[in-house]
């Protein structure tokens, strides 16, 4: 697992770290996103999650959910473009879980990439990541997690 | 805080509108900024009389809708987060809308604490003795005068807040659902002790120019903005049309239609050492939620604030985090509850919200 300045950055996922989400491939061509643990750390508490319904075409860089927290409201920007297979209905119960486990059971979405080729390659993933974590949260003022 | 030099706001009043134009320039304006070069708006608007959920709110859970149908009150969801509220011709709403770099770093509380301060101190030159109240409230003397809300799309933020200049409390417990069991004058006067405006404060509503001039005098004391007074820019008028026609889309309303009965109000009493303690609670069923609560019973609690203070920390939390929330606001006030604790709170709560 890396950690930058505290926050939990993992070396396996793919990351758009401007707009500060994961992306997981599995095995099944299917692909799980979430809020970084940053992006976690920069909201606060969830207190809200409105995901995209399944079935719904989401184009890369736009919002498959929307969360909010200590009254901001905040869309969760695909990193691709893609179908949404299905919503978290255990964050819908209780956004809190994406705070408590941002890579794990607090994820957001799964979609079926429409052009994962084509649509990943800009995505950063282990050290490349971590830098790129490293110099955002620098541009940030970000102290740490 | 100060933030850095940079080219002067521009301050942009868009009068009286009613609520789905004003929804429609907010979406308007965050287009406008993340596309287009202009300088960050400071906008102050007013509404037709309307009562607006916040962006993850239902309609239905949270507003008292046939009686807006009967009074002609639009209802319409704002872009930001935060709970429902009413509007209406006396109030004045303010927003910021910028890119990030525009306001202090920091995180988004912290962003919301600098922005409140800001207003707070305009509020102040009026001659009250206004302060932040966390996470996102304007208070005077715990007693709320304005509410505040934001989101924030990439690198553009619009973070927004309501000045109450006066306030019908009657009407808004008609419009609002509250947790009160019966709406009766003692209704009234515990919405009194929480709520306030600049008339009740000042024995007269200053006009609105007067209020609007001092909170740009807030943001340039407190955040060192500078201002040029002037029309909207074009990049945003041009997309309105568009932008209006998405909001008066049934399907912008409509992101959350969750049931009236899956939020329903309910209460407990309990005895305690202290006193007999009663919690009214609006409870989320679906979420297994706290949205609002109002405690009463017989006992004396110091500081007198304290109940309005837990009120407030403890809005749309989890059950599961009462005991925490109350823990520390106990040890931030000193709270001296003559015998009452914070884990009486926690227990009439939690027989509240499981015990119909």
């Amino acid at each position: 697992m890396g950690t930058v300045r505290g926050c939990e950055i993992p070396e396996d996922l793919m990351y758009n770290v401007e707009n500060n989400v994961w992306l997981r491939k599995e095995d099944d061509g299917s692909v799980t996103i979430g809020m970084t643990s940053y992006a976690c750390a920069l909201a606060g508490q969830i207190v809200s999650y409105t995901p995209k319904g399944a079935g719904k075409d989401i184009k890369k860089d736009k919002s498959a959910a929307t969360v909010e927290s200590g009254k901001w409201v905040g869309p969760l920007k695909s990193p691709v473009s893609g179908t949404v297979v299905s919503s978290n209905d255990d964050v819908a119960k209780d956004p809190g879980l994406i705070n408590k486990d941002p890579y794990g059971s607090g994820w957001i979405a799964k979609l079926t990439p429409a052009d994962f080729a084509g649509d990943s390659g800009e995505l950063k993933t282990g050290a490349d990541a971590l830098a790129a974590f490293e110099e955002k949260m620098t541009a940030d003022g970000f102290g740490g997690c | 805080m100060k933030v850095s030099v940079q080219r002067p706001w521009l301050v942009v009043d868009t009068g009286l509108r009613p609520a789905d134009e004003n929804m429609a320039l907010d979406k308007a304006l965050l287009q406008a900024m993340a596309g287009g070069n202009i300088p960050g708006i400071f906008r102050f608007l007013r509404f037709e009389e309307s009562a607006l959920v916040g962006y993850h709110q239902s309609p239905d859970q949270e507003l008292n809708l046939d009686f807006c149908r009967a009074e002609g009150i639009a209802v319409q969801r704002r872009l930001t987060g935060g709970g429902a509220l009413i509007f209406d011709p006396t109030q004045i709403g303010w927003e910021l809308v910028c890119h990030r770099q525009a306001l202090p770093k920091g995180d988004m509380a912290a962003l919301s604490r600098e922005i409140c301060l800001a207003a707070a101190a305009g509020l102040n030159t009026l001659g009250v003795k206004a302060s932040f109240r966390p996470r996102n409230d304007i208070e005077v003397d715990g007693k709320k005068i304005s509410g505040t809300g934001g989101i924030i799309d990439g690198d553009v933020l619009l973070f927004q807040g309501t000045v109450l200049v006066d306030l019908d409390i009657a009407r808004m417990l008609r419009v609002l659902r509250v947790p009160v069991e019966k709406l009766d004058a003692h209704a009234i006067s515990t919405v009194a002790e929480r709520v306030t405006s600049l008339k009740a404060l000042l024995g007269k509503a200053p006009a609105l120019s007067r209020v609007q001039e001092a909170l740009l005098e807030g943001f340039r004391q407190h955040l060192g903005l500078d201002f040029n007074v002037g029309d909207m820019p074009e990049s945003v008028m041009s997309i309105f049309p568009e932008m209006l026609g998405e909001i008066r889309d049934p399907e912008w309303l409509n992101v959350n239609t969750r049931k009236q009965s899956d939020m329903p109000l309910r209460k407990a009493t309990l005895r305690a050492p202290g006193g007999t303690l009663q919690a009214e609670i609006l409870w989320d069923s679906f979420g297994s939620r706290i949205r609002q609560v109002h405690f009463s019973g017989d006992y004396f609690i110091q500081p007198r604030r304290a109940i309005v203070d837990m009120e407030a920390a403890l809005r749309n939390v989890h059950l599961n985090e009462v005991d925490d929330i109350l823990a520390d606001v106990f040890a931030k006030q000193s709270i001296d509850g003559f015998g009452l604790q914070p884990e009486h709170f926690a227990s009439v709560l939690r027989l509240a919200a499981e015990h119909p």
